[in-house]
């Protein structure tokens, strides 16, 4: 089941915006958009509940704040979307579920829908076949040209934002890819673990271990975060020599 | 009527204690000392009523010499040569002719009947006239002291209406800022640029992504609230790391780590901010085997805030001790003895700052 969703916005641009952000959702389907409030007023009141509106607050002739009184019960999910915050606190009034500060990207939409509905979360509509041992992803240093990585190769991936580093044992590629992209294509490898917020790395890679700090094979330290420390301690622990000498 | 001003009288006389209170608790230790001592010195006192008499007089003289015969010599800086040593000898003068007068009243309007005589010797004379000079110096200390107090009052009313001054400069300007342009267009106006850009350059959509969110955090102004959460200083850094990495091609070499728990402790605002963007003006951030670290973690109740950078090879210390300073006086003024602020470059070059703040 896709969840079914409105979107009203006066401006064009950021209506078609939020249409292709959409559309990168692999669980969420536009039933229409509006850039007439009245109109989506009639239309909405008359029509069938739908799971997100999602609306801007300040338009011509009513605006988000009334209107969104007027349609509330038709929604499952109200979501503001603003291009300033003062009036954050006044929606949170009319029960809305959530606010979106424009601009805003596309790694904040994603992560406001999966908040709202975490039982169908929305995958991005990424498509690897993870049969070969490789992916290609663009590089931004050669001019976004398309270059092979083998999955055994990587060393570390670190979040740069909406970017990532790949170290791999030969080179370091920047692509625009978000860390948590990554954690979804590399999930099927067990050799694989996230390490810190911003940190994915191969544990064959591991050199040395000091306290909270890892060393990877190309010198590169990344510093364990709390909530990633059982774990890796617990591979770590499986993989130390025990002896019976004390 | 009579009643009503009495009490008045009666107010304002209290009124005045209290406002003297410092200088009759002064006099009345030092008359009761030397009333004490000389008694016991020779052995017997005198008449209450030539206590009071004295006393009286000689604190006359301290005060007229403090308020009216210095201020009048010393008021114009011509002329203090001479016009010094010629008050201070009328004054003398004056002092000895008054002595004198007391003197015959007591001898023959009261009851005295000892062997004391009025005569014009040097030995009659040598006592008043030692009197005079001493209660005239400590006349003299009083009114210095009291010309340093006053113009120590005067350097800090300046001082603190300097630092007034700046501070509605600065207030002022920020309102021109705001005012300058509706937060509503301006980012309105970013999110239309964003969504044009998206599709042509990806990068620029990003920068503006960026620039927004902390032109956001200006705008908002949560910096006027003495404590902010540090989340919100960490988005802050993250969109300013990302600024620069945008702007270097990703070529930036700076870990932030932190963990998601630390981002609900309270700090005062724009310290880890200056901080970074300190980083980014004087450090060497480009080098890949020599990465810059901003690192955030709670130890025993503590937070502790540690940077560390290669320097740049050509030094631009323009402003960073200031931002510096500037960071250590805020830190100061709010935690006391519970932060600690050092920095310091070691010996391969790398510049560092650790800055432990207790919470709670």
């Amino acid at each position: 089941m896709k969840l079914t969703c409105i979107v009203i916005d006066d401006d064009i641009h950021a209506v078609n915006g939020i249409k292709t952000y959409i559309n990168n959702l692999a669980n969420v389907h536009l039933i229409k958009s509006y850039t007439d409030p009245l109109q989506a007023l009639n239309e909405i009141t008359a029509g069938d509940n739908v799971d997100i509106v999602f609306i801007d607050v300040d338009m011509p002739m009513i605006s988000g704040l009334e209107l969104s009184k007027a349609i509330r019960h038709k929604t499952d999910k109200l979501i503001f979307t603003t291009s300033h915050s003062k009036y954050a606190y006044e929606a949170f009034e009319m029960y809305a579920s959530a606010y979106l500060l424009k601009p805003y990207t596309f790694a904040r939409f994603a992560e406001t829908i999966n908040r709202l509905f975490p039982h169908s979360p929305s995958v991005p509509n990424l498509t690897v076949k993870q049969d070969d041992d490789y992916f290609f992803v663009r590089n931004k240093s050669e001019k976004n040209n398309l270059i092979k990585v083998r999955y055994t190769d990587i060393v570390a991936v670190e979040s740069l934002q909406n970017y990532v580093r790949i170290f791999t044992i030969n080179e370091t590629i920047v692509s625009y890819i978000a860390l948590s992209e990554i954690k979804i294509i590399l999930k099927d490898y067990q050799n694989f673990a996230q390490v810190h917020r911003s940190f994915i790395i191969a544990k064959n890679y591991i050199e040395k271990v000091e306290g909270n700090t890892l060393k990877m094979i190309n010198n590169l330290t990344i510093n364990v975060g709390n909530s990633y420390r059982e774990s890796i301690q617990d591979y770590i622990k499986e993989k130390t020599i025990k002896t019976n000498r004390s | 009527m009579i009643l009503i001003s009495r009490t008045n009288k009666f107010h304002k006389i209290l009124s005045w204690i209290s406002d003297k209170k410092l200088h009759i608790l002064c006099w009345t230790i030092f008359i009761f000392y030397e009333v004490i001592i000389i008694g016991i010195f020779i052995g017997k006192f005198q008449l209450i009523s030539h206590y009071i008499t004295f006393y009286s007089f000689n604190v006359a003289t301290f005060y007229f010499h403090a308020h009216v015969v210095l201020p009048s010599a010393l008021k114009t800086l011509g002329g203090r040569w001479w016009r010094l040593p010629l008050f201070i000898l009328l004054e003398l003068v004056a002092y000895l002719i008054l002595i004198v007068i007391l003197d015959y009243i007591l001898l023959n309007y009261t009851s005295y009947n000892g062997p004391f005589k009025i005569e014009f010797t040097a030995s009659f004379f040598a006592h008043p006239i030692y009197r005079a000079i001493y209660f005239m110096s400590f006349s003299t200390s009083y009114y210095f002291l009291l010309n340093f107090l006053e113009e120590r009052k005067k350097i800090e009313d300046l001082e603190k209406q300097r630092l007034n001054n700046i501070i509605q400069i600065a207030k002022s300007e920020n309102a021109f800022l705001k005012a300058q342009i509706q937060p509503h267009l301006l980012f309105n106006t970013l999110d239309f640029i964003y969504q044009n850009a998206k599709d042509s350059s990806l990068v620029a959509a990003e920068a503006i992504h960026s620039l927004a969110e902390m032109m956001r955090y200006s705008v908002d102004s949560n910096k006027d609230k003495e404590f902010i959460l540090l989340e919100e200083e960490i988005n802050q850094v993250e969109n300013l790391i990302n600024l620069h990495q945008l702007r270097k091609d990703h070529h930036v070499q700076l870990r932030f780590w932190y963990d998601d728990e630390i981002r609900n402790i309270k700090i005062i605002p724009l310290v880890l901010t200056t901080l970074v963007e300190n980083m980014f003006k004087h450090g060497e951030l480009l080098t890949e085997s020599h990465p810059a670290e901003v690192s955030l973690r709670t130890e025993h109740d503590q937070l502790i805030i540690e940077t560390s950078n290669l320097i740049k090879a050509v030094k631009d210390n323009s402003g960073l001790s200031s931002g510096m300073e500037n960071i250590k006086k805020r830190l100061a003024y709010t935690y006391g003895k519970n932060a600690e602020f050092s920095y310091f470059t070691d010996s391969n070059q790398y510049f560092k700052v650790i800055l432990v703040i207790k919470i709670r």
